[in-house]
């Protein structure tokens, strides 16, 4: 019965997989799981534009829409736009490994560092309407 | 192989489900299906007019307005029901990878099904009701 205790205990004490901090962070492992962050802040995002959504359409109030205009809501928005810009361009990333190319390492650094001068440019430029639009940024 | 197989198994001899690519075809073929759909999102926050100064009267009849162009309603349907469907796929994948306790696992994944399912239904709802 103790014996069995202990082997619980240990079992509980072992790390989980994937082992995110015994590694020394790399530009792969920071990418990759910066797609799985950004794709969990997208999932969130994608709840708010449904609650949004029925807001609009008169189920609950429509303060989802009027949230999004505040300074609040515009720099909430920015992020989700910048998560979905680096999201999408390293998802590009990961079709192409998925087809079997870009497998090297030399090849895998170069993607990583295209995808995130891609998507901080891209990002930033959306955001950059968006701001001056909702009135944030004054232009 | 063989070896590995129980005798029952081998007797009905069903094999495998053959379901076990389904998850990884189905998260590709809406990713693919998303760069056109999320293009377009980046593409309109990018181009909306000043709203910042709007009422919340006057915005929400921007909207409404915007939404009701047949194209502008088509595309965000069908944006937020694959961008739904994929959120739950990967978020499954996360569950599975983080949560190791076998009943908190099963609870999560059977909501996020629920809530991915019932999400995409409100939104339809609400988007065709404008």
């Amino acid at each position: 019965m103790n014996q069995r205790n202990e082997q619980k205990a240990q079992r509980r004490a072992r790390p989980l997989s994937p082992h995110l901090t015994v590694y020394r962070p790399q530009i792969t492992s920071v990418l990759s799981i910066t797609h799985r962050a950004t794709g969990v802040l997208l999932a969130i995002g994608a709840g708010v534009i449904v609650w949004i959504l029925a807001g609009i359409a008169g189920i609950g109030c429509p303060c989802g829409l009027s949230f999004i205009a505040t300074p609040a809501g515009q720099i909430l928005t920015s992020l989700w736009i910048l998560a979905l810009a680096y999201h999408f361009c390293n998802g590009i990333r990961h079709l192409f490994w998925d087809v079997g190319r870009g497998f090297e390492l030399k090849n895998v650094t170069r993607s990583g560092l295209l995808v995130l001068l891609i998507a901080g440019a891209s990002g930033a430029c959306v955001v950059y309407h968006f701001l001056t639009a909702g009135g944030l940024l004054n232009v | 192989m063989s070896k590995f197989r129980s005798p029952l198994s081998k007797a009905v001899g069903d094999g495998s489900a053959k379901h076990g690519a389904h998850h990884w075809i189905a998260q590709r073929l809406t990713a693919i299906a998303l760069l056109p759909l999320m293009a377009w999102v980046l593409y309109t926050l990018a181009t909306l007019p000043a709203f910042g100064e709007l009422s919340q009267t006057q915005l929400l009849d921007a909207v409404i307005r915007w939404l009701s162009f047949p194209t502008n309603a088509a595309l965000s349907i069908l944006t937020i029901v694959t961008m739904l469907y994929h959120a739950q796929l990967g978020l499954q994948v996360v569950i599975e990878d983080y949560v190791s306790s076998k009943p908190k696992r099963i609870t999560l994944l059977v909501l996020i099904k629920l809530a991915a399912a019932g999400g995409a239904l409100l939104s339809l709802f609400a988007i065709l009701s404008i």
